[in-house]
């Protein structure tokens, strides 16, 4: 539908770029926007567009009902996640009022132009799909979506189909499946095997680490784009090594918290396109975005890291 | 599957205490001084299941009555339901406690006799009335989130179910203790889940209003 293409010119414009040696610029429209570009880009496999590599949740922190005060702290979260160059926001129906926030959030900062909009599918009922889907992107405030996913594999086979026509349509421009807590690997590995899926969305920290042993290389050899959940372990993973020094080491890879030294790790694995933390700090908006600058670890690093956090946690 | 047991009581819940607790402030703040009133009400309830004199009951019992559904209306419908959607199944079971209590109170029987009855109802309706809303003096939140019988559902199940137990008895008791039970497990697992640990004590309720049913005294 053309709506969806006037909402995303900035990504329209990406994609174009993707096929040109423009692609080798990093973020050119942000550039010309003047906001700060993120250095870690990633490529969305199925498209060749470029996605800046560290979202935005919205579990929980930004489920604040209808409290002014709430929805303007979480819409100054978005105006740091946008102006440190993030896009990617991902809700869904499930997470009580945190889609009408986003909403309020988009509207308040004018920025359905630098949003990279990423929602859920979640009813048993197959025909509630689309209906679901439309009420989403009212409380959103924006016509369509860049992304949509069935949520914890939730009636998935009508859904599927359901996001394939929309797809087709164009009311859609990603289509995705996704799960949590290291459940529903192999269900997820036939999906991936049979469904002409954009991005899977699963659990992967220095911890959880199961989506390494297939998924990941899947995902990879597939072609699927990878959105990284609970990357903090819901705050588990931070709060408990917030007591312990920060290594020296970690200055090597330009980590300056142990929540950037987590999120470099993820975005190490060469899969991953896009870790999404969910927060209600500005400072930490920002320290986790500027996790996506500087260097990445490589594999000895990697072991390091994970062996490390596993050992203090 | 080792992920699996990363789960925490409070990844069970849609909401942070934050946000919770910024409600209750809210709403306390929307219905001042009743935050304050309450504790002197739950007073009432605790002289009328003590003394069994007709007026107090009947007092105490619609007191109660109203309790519910304003609980229901006020925090429930228009305050928790917009964090917590699943509270939209709780609004019919509220209004029936609401109004089996005001039917009660119209024609109250006559109260139970034994004392160890007497003595845990007296507890449950003094837990739930006087000592619930100290749970602001060991979570993280200040006096004004404080959570009072006539305004949350939590410890409005206690002092329901202590009361129910002390002034009823028969298919009255049997038609008015399964919902203020329910709500405790739900309420107090919620409670735990928002690391406050007053939950304990909503959680547990039930059990005390088991054995206070028990036939221990004649
Ligand atoms: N099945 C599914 O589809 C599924 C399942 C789970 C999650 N998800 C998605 O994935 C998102 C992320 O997962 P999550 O929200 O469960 O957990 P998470 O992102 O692992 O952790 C969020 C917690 O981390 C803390 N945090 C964030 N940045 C920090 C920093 N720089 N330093 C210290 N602490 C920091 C936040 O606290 P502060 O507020 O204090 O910063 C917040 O409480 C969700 O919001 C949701 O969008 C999807």
């Amino acid at each position: 539908m053309d709506h969806q293409w006037s909402i995303h010119r900035r990504r329209l414009l990406q994609m174009l770029a993707a096929g040109t040696a423009l692609s080798a610029l990093p973020l050119p429209l942000s550039l010309a926007q003047g906001r700060q570009p993120l250095a870690l880009e990633r490529t969305i496999p199925s498209s060749g567009e470029a996605v800046p590599s560290v979202g935005l949740g919205t579990w929980i922190t930004f489920n604040v009902g209808d409290n002014q005060r709430l929805l303007d702290s979480c819409a100054d979260v978005m105006a740091a996640f946008f102006d440190g160059g993030g896009a990617m926001i991902d809700s869904s129906p499930m997470y009580g009022s945190s889609q009408n926030t986003v909403g309020y959030g988009l509207d308040r900062l004018n920025a359905r132009d630098e949003v990279f909009s990423a929602d859920k599918i979640w009813t048993r009922d197959g025909d509630e799909g689309r209906p679901q889907s439309r009420e989403s992107a009212d409380l959103w405030r924006i016509e369509g979506f860049d992304l949509l996913q069935v949520h914890n594999l939730v009636s998935w086979q009508a859904h599927m189909k359901t996001l394939r026509a929309m797809k087709e349509e164009g009311t859609v421009r990603y289509i995705g499946i996704t799960t949590s807590h290291g459940r529903r690997h192999d269900e997820m590995e036939r999906i991936m095997r049979s469904e002409p899926i954009d991005f899977i969305q699963l659990t992967y920290n220095p911890v959880d680490r199961e989506a390494e042993d297939r998924l990941l290389p899947l995902a990879r050899e597939k072609g699927i784009g990878v959105i990284v959940n609970r990357p903090f372990r819901r705050g588990a993973l931070t709060e408990s090594l917030a007591g312990d020094p920060l290594p020296e080491w970690a200055g090597e890879v330009d980590a300056s918290s142990w929540a950037q030294l987590i999120l470099k790790f993820i975005l190490s694995n060469p899969a991953v396109t896009c870790a999404i933390p969910a927060t209600t700090r500005v400072d930490h908006v920002r320290e986790n975005l500027a996790a996506a600058t500087g260097p990445l670890p490589d594999h000895d690093f990697r072991e390091r890291i994970s062996d490390t956090i596993r050992s203090l946690y | 599957m080792e992920t699996l047991f990363s789960y925490r009581p409070g990844d069970l819940l849609l909401f942070s205490p934050r946000v919770y607790w910024q409600l209750v402030a809210g709403n306390n703040d929307a219905f001042w001084p009743l935050p304050l009133l309450a504790p002197l009400m739950a007073l009432v309830l605790l002289w009328a299941l003590y003394r069994q004199a007709p007026a107090f009951i009947r007092t105490s019992l619609a007191l109660t009555a109203v309790a519910w559904a304003f609980v229901c209306l006020s925090f429930l419908w228009l305050e928790y339901r917009t964090i917590n959607p699943w509270v939209t199944w709780t609004i019919a079971p509220f209004l029936f406690q609401g109004g089996a209590l005001l039917l009660t109170a119209a024609r109250p029987p006559q109260p139970p006799a034994q004392p160890h009855r007497k003595g845990l109802s007296l507890m449950l309706v003094a837990w739930g009335g006087l000592i619930h809303p100290l749970g602001v003096l060991v979570d993280q939140r200040n006096w004004a989130a404080a959570d009072t019988w006539l305004l949350y559902p939590e410890p409005l199940a206690v002092a329901t179910l202590g009361l129910v137990l002390g002034l009823t008895r028969g298919w009255r008791c049997a038609l008015l203790l399964p919902i203020p039970m329910v709500w405790c497990v739900i309420g107090g697992a919620t409670l735990l889940g928002l690391e406050s640990p007053f939950g304990w004590g909503v959680l547990l309720a039930p059990l005390v209003a088991i054995t206070a049913l028990l036939p221990l005294t004649r």
